[in-house]
Parts: C-alpha cells; sequence; structure tokens
C-alpha cells in the first residue's frame, strides 16, 4: 500500500492569513507529527497577502493505511476540536482531501 | 419490521446465564407469534462500543416491541444479574441489497450511528448515497442494508444502521477498512476534522458470526 496524502485547502479571512499560519505551527503540527502526520509543505495563494483574504495549502502525508487509521484513532481528542473551533474563526471555508498517487507519464 | 438490539452484559455473568439468554432469544419466535425469524450473534473480536451481542429479529407487523416486550426476554432482563441493558432500533427495511442469498457462516456487521439533527435534508441524502455506494467498490459486501431508524416505533437516539454481510472477518477487517473508497471518501463525514463531517463521534460498530444470511429474511 502506498502512502497516503491528506491536502488541507483553506479560504481565510482577509488579514488571517499570519494569524492562521501561526496557529497551525503551534497548535497542530507538533499534535499532527504524534498522530504520524509528515508534513509535506504549505503554500498560499495568491502569492501576495491580498485584501480579499488568502487561500492556504496544506499538503501532510501518512505512510500506509495502517497509519492512517491509527491517526483517526486521535481525531476526537478534545484538545483537537478545540483547535479546529478557535481557527475556524479565522476561516472563511475549508475541505480536506484524502488522495493516493497518480501516474500521468 | 426489524428489531436490531445491541446486548450489553454485566461483567462477567455466568456461563448457564449465558446460555439462558440465548435460550429466551432462540425461544422468541415460538413464545411472540409476531416473530418471524432472529438471531443472536456473539460479537467477535474488534467490535466498538456495541456491547457483546446482537439480536436481530423479523417483526410481523410494526410492533418491534413484541421482541422487547415478550415475558422470557423481560424476565431475564429485569434479573439483572446477565444483562446490563439492550440498545435497541427498528425500522422497517428500505434499502436493501442481497447479492448472495445463499451466503453461510457468514460475518454480519452492524454499524449504529448518529447524525447531527441539524444536518440539511438534502446533506443527509447524500451521506446516504455515498454509504450506499460501498458495495459498488468493495466487493467483499455481499449483502447490505442501510436504514433510517424509527424512533416512534423504539425510542433511540441513533439515526441510522448501516448493516452488511461479509464471507469472512477479512472482507471486513481488510477489504472493507482498508479500501481507498472507505477511508477517502466516506470516513470523511465520520472524521471531526473535516467540515462535512455530520456523523457523532460515538458509534456501535460490531460484529458476529451467522450460519446464514440475517439481511436476506423474509
Amino acid at each position: 500500500m502506498s502512502a497516503i496524502y491528506i491536502l488541507d485547502r483553506v479560504k481565510l479571512r482577509p488579514g488571517q492569513l499570519q494569524a492562521y499560519q501561526q496557529t497551525l505551527r503551534e497548535g497542530y503540527l507538533p499534535g499532527a507529527r504524534k498522530r504520524g502526520m509528515e508534513l509535506i509543505g504549505s503554500w498560499t495563494t495568491p502569492p501576495v497577502e491580498v485584501a480579499e483574504g488568502n487561500e492556504l495549502v496544506t499538503l501532510w502525508s501518512l505512510p500506509s493505511i495502517e497509519s492512517f487509521w491509527a491517526m483517526r484513532a486521535g481525531s476526537g481528542a478534545p484538545e483537537l476540536a478545540t483547535w479546529w473551533e478557535e481557527s475556524d474563526r479565522l476561516v472563511e471555508s475549508r475541505e480536506r482531501k484524502f488522495m493516493t498517487p497518480a501516474e500521468i507519464s | 419490521m426489524r428489531l436490531v438490539a445491541l446486548v450489553h452484559l454485566r461483567r462477567e455473568p455466568s456461563p448457564a446465564r449465558l446460555a439462558d439468554l440465548e435460550a429466551v432469544v432462540a425461544g422468541l419466535p415460538d413464545e411472540v407469534s409476531a416473530v418471524r425469524r432472529v438471531h443472536l450473534g456473539k460479537h467477535l473480536p474488534g467490535c466498538v462500543g456495541g456491547g457483546h451481542y446482537t439480536l436481530d429479529a423479523l417483526v410481523d407487523g410494526g410492533d418491534a416491541n413484541a421482541v422487547l416486550g415478550a415475558p422470557s426476554l423481560r424476565d431475564l432482563v429485569d434479573a439483572g444479574d446477565v444483562v446490563e441493558r439492550l440498545d435497541p432500533v427498528a425500522f422497517e427495511p428500505q434499502h436493501v441489497s442481497i447479492a448472495e442469498p445463499a451466503i453461510e457462516n457468514c460475518v454480519k456487521r452492524t454499524l449504529f450511528l448518529r447524525v447531527f439533527p441539524e444536518t440539511p435534508a438534502d446533506v443527509v441524502e447524500e451521506f446516504e448515497r455515498v454509504i450506499m455506494a460501498m458495495p459498488d467498490h468493495i466487493d467483499a459486501i455481499r449483502n447490505w442494508a442501510c436504514s433510517r431508524t424509527d424512533p416512534t416505533a423504539v425510542p433511540t437516539s441513533w439515526t441510522h444502521v448501516w448493516e452488511q454481510e461479509y464471507a469472512d472477518k477479512s472482507g471486513l477487517e481488510v477489504d472493507y477498512m482498508m479500501h481507498p473508497y472507505h477511508w477517502g471518501l466516506v470516513d470523511g463525514w465520520f472524521d471531526p476534522e473535516c467540515p462535512q463531517r455530520i456523523v457523532d463521534l460515538v458509534v456501535a460498530h460490531v460484529y458476529c458470526p451467522a450460519a446464514e444470511t440475517i439481511l436476506g429474511w423474509k
């Protein structure tokens, strides 16, 4: 079984890019790593902060389906629910997609 | 009408009282004329949140309480030394697919879940559509049923029952759990980290052996 990738696309409220990056780094990333999620990268678009609000795209990976379910076993933790509730105040909308590698050549 | 009750046992009931439970359930069709079929399945290791047995019953008419109110079962539960509680739901069969009616020595899996009451109706329907498409992708699901519970028949906070029958345990533990349709499309409805999530964290996920189909009962 190949790796599983998790793609987060977060449309931020205007002016919240820095605050969201900070809470993601300090409030989410350590716990995510403990649950086996590896941060592949994080990007913002447009590539400069704009008044309308930016989108933050974050890509995570898990090495296997077993590690996916191990990660999910911790996703109901109350402190995680609190983090999502608080960070969602900075967010207009978001989505989380689950992916596997695709061959295109 | 179908009734599915999860049986939660007292801590360490005696083997004799467990035998009493099994005998009482087996005798329900003789005791209550409306009870057409009954099955008591002991849960296999790996179940979560659903007690120790699944009691399935098929009842003529709409009175699921014919099962729960049977004197022998009532007496056994009231005695308090073997059954801690029953967690029952009842419903008329709704979405059922029996691809293998002659299945033998199978594994029957039952999932009780609660969709949040504020969920819009069209979103609930989309969730049900996604769930019911699982057998299109996961061949190990031989027979299945997806049902909304009827709390007017038997009071419950569970909103849905999602049942499947597999040829063996690996159909559930490997084919079902590991399939990308499951973790990639279905699980997000249950995952508190996903914005589309509409299902309460507390579910009852149980499975038991069955000598023949239960979902295909007529």
